[in-house]
Protein backbone atom coordinates (compact mmCIF):
# COMPACT_ATOMS: atom_id res chain seq x y z
CA UNK A 1 0.00 0.00 0.00
CA UNK A 2 2.25 2.46 -0.83
CA UNK A 3 0.38 4.96 -2.47
CA UNK A 4 -0.88 5.53 0.89
CA UNK A 5 2.65 7.88 0.52
CA UNK A 6 0.16 10.41 0.12
CA UNK A 7 0.33 11.54 3.21
CA UNK A 8 3.04 13.17 2.01
CA UNK A 9 2.16 14.73 -1.02
CA UNK A 10 -0.35 16.93 0.53
CA UNK A 11 -4.14 17.61 -0.83
CA UNK A 12 -3.12 14.48 -3.60
CA UNK A 13 -6.33 12.14 -3.12
CA UNK A 14 -6.91 8.35 -4.38
CA UNK A 15 -10.51 7.42 -5.26
CA UNK A 16 -10.43 3.87 -2.76
CA UNK A 17 -9.24 5.98 0.14
CA UNK A 18 -12.06 8.66 -0.56
CA UNK A 19 -15.34 9.62 -0.99
CA UNK A 20 -14.59 12.73 -2.60
CA UNK A 21 -16.32 15.30 0.39
CA UNK A 22 -12.52 16.59 0.66
CA UNK A 23 -13.80 18.57 -2.59
CA UNK A 24 -15.70 21.33 -0.90
CA UNK A 25 -15.23 23.38 -4.49
CA UNK A 26 -12.75 22.38 -6.85
CA UNK A 27 -9.95 19.93 -7.22
CA UNK A 28 -7.79 19.01 -10.38
CA UNK A 29 -7.77 15.64 -11.51
CA UNK A 30 -5.17 13.71 -13.39
CA UNK A 31 -4.57 11.09 -14.63
CA UNK A 32 -1.72 8.98 -16.40
CA UNK A 33 -3.28 5.72 -18.37
CA UNK A 34 -2.41 6.27 -21.92
CA UNK A 35 -1.59 9.49 -21.76
CA UNK A 36 -1.39 11.93 -19.01
CA UNK A 37 -4.87 13.92 -19.06
CA UNK A 38 -6.40 16.47 -16.60
CA UNK A 39 -9.70 18.33 -15.96
CA UNK A 40 -11.68 19.82 -13.16
CA UNK A 41 -13.86 18.49 -10.27
CA UNK A 42 -15.76 20.77 -8.98
CA UNK A 43 -19.69 20.72 -7.20
CA UNK A 44 -22.81 22.36 -8.19
CA UNK A 45 -24.75 24.35 -5.42
CA UNK A 46 -26.66 21.56 -4.88
CA UNK A 47 -23.56 19.55 -4.06
CA UNK A 48 -23.09 17.11 -6.85
CA UNK A 49 -19.59 16.86 -8.25
CA UNK A 50 -18.70 17.02 -12.03
CA UNK A 51 -15.19 16.40 -14.22
CA UNK A 52 -15.01 18.78 -17.08
CA UNK A 53 -12.37 17.83 -19.11
CA UNK A 54 -11.07 18.63 -22.60
CA UNK A 55 -10.64 15.67 -23.51
CA UNK A 56 -9.64 16.86 -27.91
CA UNK A 57 -10.38 19.42 -30.84
CA UNK A 58 -13.84 20.94 -29.77
CA UNK A 59 -14.78 17.82 -27.78
CA UNK A 60 -15.62 19.04 -24.11
CA UNK A 61 -16.91 16.36 -21.44
CA UNK A 62 -18.39 16.92 -18.19
CA UNK A 63 -19.26 13.66 -16.42
CA UNK A 64 -20.72 13.34 -12.98
CA UNK A 65 -18.26 11.65 -10.15
CA UNK A 66 -20.23 8.30 -10.30
CA UNK A 67 -19.67 8.35 -14.19
CA UNK A 68 -16.09 9.05 -13.59
CA UNK A 69 -15.74 5.72 -11.04
CA UNK A 70 -12.47 4.88 -11.50
CA UNK A 71 -10.94 5.53 -14.84
CA UNK A 72 -8.01 6.08 -12.73
CA UNK A 73 -8.10 9.40 -12.17
CA UNK A 74 -6.77 11.06 -8.83
CA UNK A 75 -7.11 14.47 -7.70
CA UNK A 76 -5.39 17.57 -5.73
CA UNK A 77 -7.43 20.00 -4.01
CA UNK A 78 -5.47 23.56 -4.64
CA UNK A 79 -5.11 26.13 -1.74
CA UNK A 80 -7.63 28.81 -3.48
CA UNK A 81 -9.12 31.27 -1.72
CA UNK A 82 -12.77 30.18 -0.79
CA UNK A 83 -14.50 32.43 -2.99
CA UNK A 84 -12.50 32.00 -5.69
CA UNK A 85 -13.06 28.03 -5.66
CA UNK A 86 -16.67 28.74 -5.44
CA UNK A 87 -16.30 31.12 -8.91
CA UNK A 88 -14.50 28.35 -10.78
CA UNK A 89 -17.04 25.91 -9.68
CA UNK A 90 -19.68 28.22 -11.11
CA UNK A 91 -17.56 29.47 -14.20
CA UNK A 92 -17.07 25.22 -15.22
CA UNK A 93 -21.21 24.56 -14.86
CA UNK A 94 -22.04 27.82 -17.25
CA UNK A 95 -18.76 26.78 -19.42
CA UNK A 96 -20.66 23.46 -19.46
CA UNK A 97 -23.74 24.83 -20.97
CA UNK A 98 -22.82 27.25 -23.10
CA UNK A 99 -20.55 24.11 -24.75
CA UNK A 100 -17.98 26.62 -26.63
CA UNK A 101 -16.18 24.92 -29.21
CA UNK A 102 -12.80 24.82 -27.95
CA UNK A 103 -9.92 23.95 -30.42
CA UNK A 104 -7.39 21.93 -29.45
CA UNK A 105 -3.75 23.32 -29.68
CA UNK A 106 -0.51 23.80 -28.17
CA UNK A 107 0.70 27.55 -27.89
CA UNK A 108 -0.61 29.04 -24.90
CA UNK A 109 -1.54 32.37 -23.90
CA UNK A 110 -1.76 34.20 -20.52
CA UNK A 111 -4.83 35.87 -22.10
CA UNK A 112 -6.73 33.26 -22.70
CA UNK A 113 -10.06 33.19 -20.36
CA UNK A 114 -13.28 32.59 -20.52
CA UNK A 115 -15.22 35.28 -22.14
CA UNK A 116 -18.72 36.76 -21.60
CA UNK A 117 -18.38 37.97 -25.06
CA UNK A 118 -19.51 34.94 -27.23
CA UNK A 119 -19.47 32.16 -24.35
CA UNK A 120 -16.61 30.48 -25.60
CA UNK A 121 -12.71 30.90 -24.95
CA UNK A 122 -10.94 34.24 -25.65
CA UNK A 123 -7.70 32.51 -26.65
CA UNK A 124 -5.27 35.80 -26.75
CA UNK A 125 -2.64 36.38 -28.90
CA UNK A 126 -0.98 33.85 -30.81
CA UNK A 127 -3.05 31.21 -29.40
CA UNK A 128 -5.15 28.67 -31.63
CA UNK A 129 -6.72 26.66 -28.88
CA UNK A 130 -6.41 24.72 -25.30
CA UNK A 131 -5.20 21.72 -24.08
CA UNK A 132 -6.64 19.91 -21.17
CA UNK A 133 -3.90 21.65 -19.24
CA UNK A 134 -4.22 25.01 -20.28
CA UNK A 135 -8.39 24.82 -20.31
CA UNK A 136 -7.33 23.90 -16.67
CA UNK A 137 -5.32 27.10 -16.30
CA UNK A 138 -7.56 29.16 -18.30
CA UNK A 139 -10.39 28.50 -16.32
CA UNK A 140 -8.53 29.32 -13.58
CA UNK A 141 -7.08 32.74 -14.83
CA UNK A 142 -10.62 33.53 -16.08
CA UNK A 143 -11.67 34.05 -12.43
CA UNK A 144 -8.20 35.47 -11.68
CA UNK A 145 -6.14 32.70 -10.21
CA UNK A 146 -3.10 32.46 -12.13
CA UNK A 147 -1.66 28.55 -11.63
CA UNK A 148 1.22 28.78 -12.69
CA UNK A 149 4.07 31.58 -13.74
CA UNK A 150 3.77 31.34 -17.41
CA UNK A 151 6.64 33.81 -17.69
CA UNK A 152 8.87 31.57 -16.03
CA UNK A 153 8.33 28.29 -18.40
CA UNK A 154 11.16 27.07 -20.58
CA UNK A 155 11.02 25.48 -23.55
CA UNK A 156 11.92 21.16 -23.20
CA UNK A 157 12.95 19.28 -26.15
CA UNK A 158 11.33 16.29 -24.50
CA UNK A 159 7.81 17.74 -25.31
CA UNK A 160 8.45 17.97 -28.99
CA UNK A 161 7.26 14.46 -29.55
CA UNK A 162 3.81 14.96 -27.89
CA UNK A 163 3.49 17.89 -29.52
CA UNK A 164 3.94 15.73 -33.02
CA UNK A 165 1.74 13.43 -31.71
CA UNK A 166 -0.87 15.99 -31.32
CA UNK A 167 -0.59 17.00 -34.76
CA UNK A 168 -0.38 13.75 -36.44
CA UNK A 169 -3.35 12.83 -34.24
CA UNK A 170 -5.40 16.10 -35.64
CA UNK A 171 -4.46 15.11 -39.61
CA UNK A 172 -5.82 11.62 -39.33
CA UNK A 173 -9.10 13.59 -39.29
CA UNK A 174 -10.09 14.87 -42.49
CA UNK A 175 -12.21 17.42 -41.14
CA UNK A 176 -9.12 18.32 -38.87
CA UNK A 177 -6.44 18.43 -41.39
CA UNK A 178 -6.44 22.94 -42.01
CA UNK A 179 -6.32 23.42 -37.80
CA UNK A 180 -3.91 20.61 -37.75
CA UNK A 181 -1.48 22.36 -40.20
CA UNK A 182 -1.58 25.53 -37.74
CA UNK A 183 -1.11 23.37 -34.87
CA UNK A 184 2.13 22.52 -36.44
CA UNK A 185 3.59 25.49 -36.51
CA UNK A 186 3.03 25.60 -32.65
CA UNK A 187 5.46 22.57 -32.57
CA UNK A 188 8.54 23.98 -30.31
CA UNK A 189 6.39 26.01 -28.50
CA UNK A 190 6.28 25.72 -24.38
CA UNK A 191 3.85 22.96 -22.84
CA UNK A 192 2.67 22.93 -19.49
CA UNK A 193 2.18 19.47 -18.67
CA UNK A 194 -0.66 17.90 -16.91
CA UNK A 195 0.99 16.67 -14.03
CA UNK A 196 2.61 20.12 -13.37
CA UNK A 197 -1.00 22.01 -13.36
CA UNK A 198 -1.76 19.13 -11.13
CA UNK A 199 1.42 19.62 -9.12
CA UNK A 200 1.49 23.23 -8.62
CA UNK A 201 -2.18 22.93 -6.70
CA UNK A 202 -0.02 21.40 -4.31
CA UNK A 203 1.57 24.66 -3.31
CA UNK A 204 0.08 27.09 -0.70
CA UNK A 205 0.56 30.08 -3.36
CA UNK A 206 0.24 31.00 -7.02
CA UNK A 207 1.79 31.07 -9.22
CA UNK A 208 4.30 28.44 -9.05
CA UNK A 209 7.62 28.93 -11.28
CA UNK A 210 8.39 26.42 -13.84
CA UNK A 211 10.90 24.24 -11.48
CA UNK A 212 8.96 24.11 -8.69
CA UNK A 213 6.09 23.03 -10.82
CA UNK A 214 8.30 20.32 -12.78
CA UNK A 215 9.41 18.65 -9.50
CA UNK A 216 6.29 18.43 -8.24
CA UNK A 217 4.65 17.01 -11.55
CA UNK A 218 7.79 14.01 -11.40
CA UNK A 219 6.57 13.49 -8.22
CA UNK A 220 2.98 13.76 -8.52
CA UNK A 221 3.56 10.96 -11.58
CA UNK A 222 5.71 8.84 -9.40
CA UNK A 223 3.02 8.75 -6.34
CA UNK A 224 0.02 7.70 -9.61
CA UNK A 225 2.31 5.03 -10.79
CA UNK A 226 2.70 3.71 -7.69
CA UNK A 227 -0.87 3.54 -7.15
CA UNK A 228 -1.53 2.37 -10.32
CA UNK A 229 1.18 -0.49 -9.48
CA UNK A 230 -0.96 -1.30 -6.11
CA UNK A 231 -4.46 -1.34 -7.63
CA UNK A 232 -3.43 -3.97 -10.26
CA UNK A 233 -3.54 -1.44 -13.01
CA UNK A 234 -1.49 -1.35 -15.81
CA UNK A 235 -0.57 1.79 -18.06
CA UNK A 236 -0.97 1.41 -21.44
CA UNK B 1 -40.29 63.33 -28.14
CA UNK B 2 -37.02 62.90 -30.51
CA UNK B 3 -34.79 61.22 -29.91
CA UNK B 4 -31.76 63.68 -29.56
CA UNK B 5 -33.98 65.74 -27.45
CA UNK B 6 -34.48 62.63 -25.11
CA UNK B 7 -30.41 62.57 -24.90
CA UNK B 8 -30.29 66.19 -24.66
CA UNK B 9 -32.55 65.75 -21.61
CA UNK B 10 -30.27 63.25 -20.32
CA UNK B 11 -27.47 64.72 -20.68
CA UNK B 12 -28.84 68.18 -19.10
CA UNK B 13 -29.82 65.93 -15.95
CA UNK B 14 -26.52 64.14 -15.37
CA UNK B 15 -24.69 67.65 -15.63
CA UNK B 16 -27.18 69.54 -12.87
CA UNK B 17 -26.48 65.76 -10.80
CA UNK B 18 -22.71 66.86 -11.36
CA UNK B 19 -23.40 70.30 -10.40
CA UNK B 20 -25.58 69.46 -7.06
CA UNK B 21 -22.44 67.17 -5.98
CA UNK B 22 -19.95 69.35 -6.90
CA UNK B 23 -21.34 72.03 -4.88
CA UNK B 24 -22.62 69.61 -2.28
CA UNK B 25 -26.27 70.61 -2.54
CA UNK B 26 -27.22 67.56 -3.10
CA UNK B 27 -30.71 65.61 -1.66
CA UNK B 28 -32.48 62.75 -2.82
CA UNK B 29 -35.40 64.27 -3.87
CA UNK B 30 -33.88 66.10 -6.03
CA UNK B 31 -32.65 63.55 -7.60
CA UNK B 32 -36.05 61.33 -7.74
CA UNK B 33 -37.78 64.53 -8.84
CA UNK B 34 -34.88 64.50 -11.89
CA UNK B 35 -35.39 61.17 -12.48
CA UNK B 36 -39.40 60.70 -12.49
CA UNK B 37 -39.14 63.16 -15.36
CA UNK B 38 -36.83 61.21 -17.26
CA UNK B 39 -38.58 58.03 -16.82
CA UNK B 40 -41.86 59.75 -18.03
CA UNK B 41 -40.18 60.46 -21.48
CA UNK B 42 -39.12 56.84 -21.48
CA UNK B 43 -41.66 55.15 -23.37
CA UNK B 44 -41.47 58.28 -26.31
CA UNK B 45 -38.26 57.45 -27.66
CA UNK B 46 -37.18 54.01 -29.02
CA UNK B 47 -35.80 51.72 -26.78
CA UNK B 48 -32.47 51.34 -28.16
CA UNK B 49 -31.96 55.10 -27.47
CA UNK B 50 -33.47 54.80 -24.00
CA UNK B 51 -31.12 52.62 -23.09
CA UNK B 52 -28.02 54.05 -24.20
CA UNK B 53 -29.28 57.64 -22.57
CA UNK B 54 -30.13 55.99 -19.36
CA UNK B 55 -26.25 53.58 -19.60
CA UNK B 56 -24.66 57.48 -19.56
CA UNK B 57 -26.46 58.17 -16.58
CA UNK B 58 -26.02 54.82 -15.00
CA UNK B 59 -22.25 55.00 -15.65
CA UNK B 60 -22.11 58.31 -14.18
CA UNK B 61 -24.15 57.36 -11.00
CA UNK B 62 -21.78 54.46 -10.34
CA UNK B 63 -19.17 56.89 -9.21
CA UNK B 64 -21.52 58.11 -6.76
CA UNK B 65 -22.60 55.15 -4.41
CA UNK B 66 -25.07 57.41 -2.36
CA UNK B 67 -27.27 57.84 -5.18
CA UNK B 68 -27.02 54.67 -7.14
CA UNK B 69 -30.52 53.57 -6.06
CA UNK B 70 -31.80 56.60 -7.32
CA UNK B 71 -32.01 54.33 -10.31
CA UNK B 72 -34.89 52.61 -9.44
CA UNK B 73 -36.68 55.45 -10.44
CA UNK B 74 -35.10 56.41 -13.79
CA UNK B 75 -35.72 52.45 -15.19
CA UNK B 76 -39.18 51.78 -13.80
CA UNK B 77 -39.02 49.19 -11.68
CA UNK B 78 -40.27 46.39 -14.82
CA UNK B 79 -36.56 47.17 -16.22
CA UNK B 80 -35.02 43.89 -16.63
CA UNK B 81 -31.29 45.06 -15.22
CA UNK B 82 -33.59 46.16 -11.75
CA UNK B 83 -35.44 43.01 -11.72
CA UNK B 84 -32.05 41.31 -12.26
CA UNK B 85 -30.82 42.69 -9.43
CA UNK B 86 -33.77 42.43 -6.99
CA UNK B 87 -33.38 38.57 -7.80
CA UNK B 88 -29.55 38.30 -6.60
CA UNK B 89 -30.74 40.69 -3.44
CA UNK B 90 -32.73 37.78 -2.70
CA UNK B 91 -30.92 35.31 -3.18
CA UNK B 92 -28.41 37.35 -0.94
CA UNK B 93 -31.13 38.16 1.93
CA UNK B 94 -32.27 34.22 1.63
CA UNK B 95 -28.46 32.81 2.48
CA UNK B 96 -28.02 31.97 -1.36
CA UNK B 97 -25.39 33.20 -2.46
CA UNK B 98 -23.88 30.12 -4.33
CA UNK B 99 -27.47 29.77 -6.15
CA UNK B 100 -26.59 34.14 -6.87
CA UNK B 101 -23.79 33.33 -8.84
CA UNK B 102 -25.00 30.65 -10.65
CA UNK B 103 -27.98 33.02 -11.64
CA UNK B 104 -25.78 36.47 -11.99
CA UNK B 105 -23.42 34.25 -14.35
CA UNK B 106 -26.42 32.96 -16.36
CA UNK B 107 -28.28 36.31 -17.07
CA UNK B 108 -25.44 38.15 -17.95
CA UNK B 109 -24.15 35.60 -20.21
CA UNK B 110 -27.49 35.62 -21.56
CA UNK B 111 -27.71 38.81 -22.08
CA UNK B 112 -24.37 39.09 -23.53
CA UNK B 113 -25.36 36.25 -25.80
CA UNK B 114 -28.52 37.60 -27.07
CA UNK B 115 -27.13 40.97 -27.98
CA UNK B 116 -28.08 43.23 -24.48
CA UNK B 117 -24.81 44.02 -23.99
CA UNK B 118 -26.10 47.41 -22.35
CA UNK B 119 -27.70 45.43 -19.78
CA UNK B 120 -24.38 43.89 -18.66
CA UNK B 121 -23.08 47.63 -18.21
CA UNK B 122 -26.05 48.55 -16.40
CA UNK B 123 -26.28 45.70 -14.04
CA UNK B 124 -22.88 46.64 -12.84
CA UNK B 125 -23.26 50.37 -12.85
CA UNK B 126 -26.70 49.88 -10.36
CA UNK B 127 -25.79 46.97 -8.31
CA UNK B 128 -25.44 48.06 -4.60
CA UNK B 129 -22.28 45.85 -3.60
CA UNK B 130 -23.51 46.77 -0.14
CA UNK B 131 -26.25 44.11 -0.31
CA UNK B 132 -24.15 41.49 -1.57
CA UNK B 133 -21.41 39.32 0.65
CA UNK B 134 -18.28 38.70 -0.58
CA UNK B 135 -18.71 35.62 -3.12
CA UNK B 136 -21.70 37.63 -4.78
CA UNK B 137 -20.07 40.83 -5.30
CA UNK B 138 -17.00 38.81 -7.10
CA UNK B 139 -19.05 36.90 -9.45
CA UNK B 140 -20.21 40.33 -11.19
CA UNK B 141 -16.36 40.90 -11.85
CA UNK B 142 -15.37 37.57 -12.66
CA UNK B 143 -18.13 37.20 -15.29
CA UNK B 144 -17.14 40.95 -16.78
CA UNK B 145 -13.59 39.89 -16.45
CA UNK B 146 -12.85 39.17 -19.91
CA UNK B 147 -15.02 41.66 -21.52
CA UNK B 148 -13.93 44.74 -18.71
CA UNK B 149 -12.53 46.98 -21.45
CA UNK B 150 -15.58 47.02 -23.38
CA UNK B 151 -17.84 47.85 -20.18
CA UNK B 152 -17.54 51.42 -19.26
CA UNK B 153 -19.44 50.36 -15.97
CA UNK B 154 -16.88 48.00 -14.70
CA UNK B 155 -13.69 50.64 -13.68
CA UNK B 156 -16.26 52.15 -10.96
CA UNK B 157 -17.73 48.51 -10.17
CA UNK B 158 -14.45 47.68 -9.51
CA UNK B 159 -13.83 50.59 -6.64
CA UNK B 160 -16.86 50.11 -5.19
CA UNK B 161 -16.15 45.68 -4.59
CA UNK B 162 -12.88 46.43 -3.81
CA UNK B 163 -14.31 48.65 -1.00
CA UNK B 164 -16.99 46.26 -0.14
CA UNK B 165 -14.80 43.49 0.08
CA UNK B 166 -11.82 45.46 2.09
CA UNK B 167 -14.90 45.96 4.38
CA UNK B 168 -15.96 42.54 4.51
CA UNK B 169 -12.63 40.82 4.44
CA UNK B 170 -10.19 43.41 5.31
CA UNK B 171 -7.40 44.41 2.91
CA UNK B 172 -4.68 41.96 2.24
CA UNK B 173 -7.58 39.09 1.80
CA UNK B 174 -9.29 41.56 -0.47
CA UNK B 175 -6.17 42.38 -2.62
CA UNK B 176 -5.22 38.61 -3.14
CA UNK B 177 -9.07 38.04 -4.43
CA UNK B 178 -8.82 41.32 -6.63
CA UNK B 179 -4.80 41.10 -7.97
CA UNK B 180 -5.96 38.77 -10.87
CA UNK B 181 -9.07 40.46 -11.83
CA UNK B 182 -8.05 44.35 -12.09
Amino acid sequence: MGWLRRRFIRRLYFPESSDKSEIRDVAVAIADLDRTHCGIFYRTAAGDLFLLHLCWHTILRKHSADEIGDRGFVWVVPRFLPEQAVQIAELCELIWRCRPDIPYALRHSELSMFSLLDGNFNLGSGSHGLTCATFVLAVCRSVGVSLLDLADWRERGTDVPFQEYVVSELAKSPGHREHAAVVASEIGCLRYRPEEVAGACMFDFYPIGFRAAERSGIALLAEIDEYYSCTGRRKS
Amino acid sequence: MKMHDFFDEALAATETIQKAIVQERLSIRDFEITNSSLAATDDRVPEKSRVRACEGLAAFWGQYPRVSRLDDTTYGNDHPVLQFLERVYQFQAADRSRQGIGFVFDQMNAWQCSGHFANCDLALSMADVNRLDANLVLSFLTITHAASGKLPGSTTYYARAKKRLEQLRGKSYAQDLLSGLA
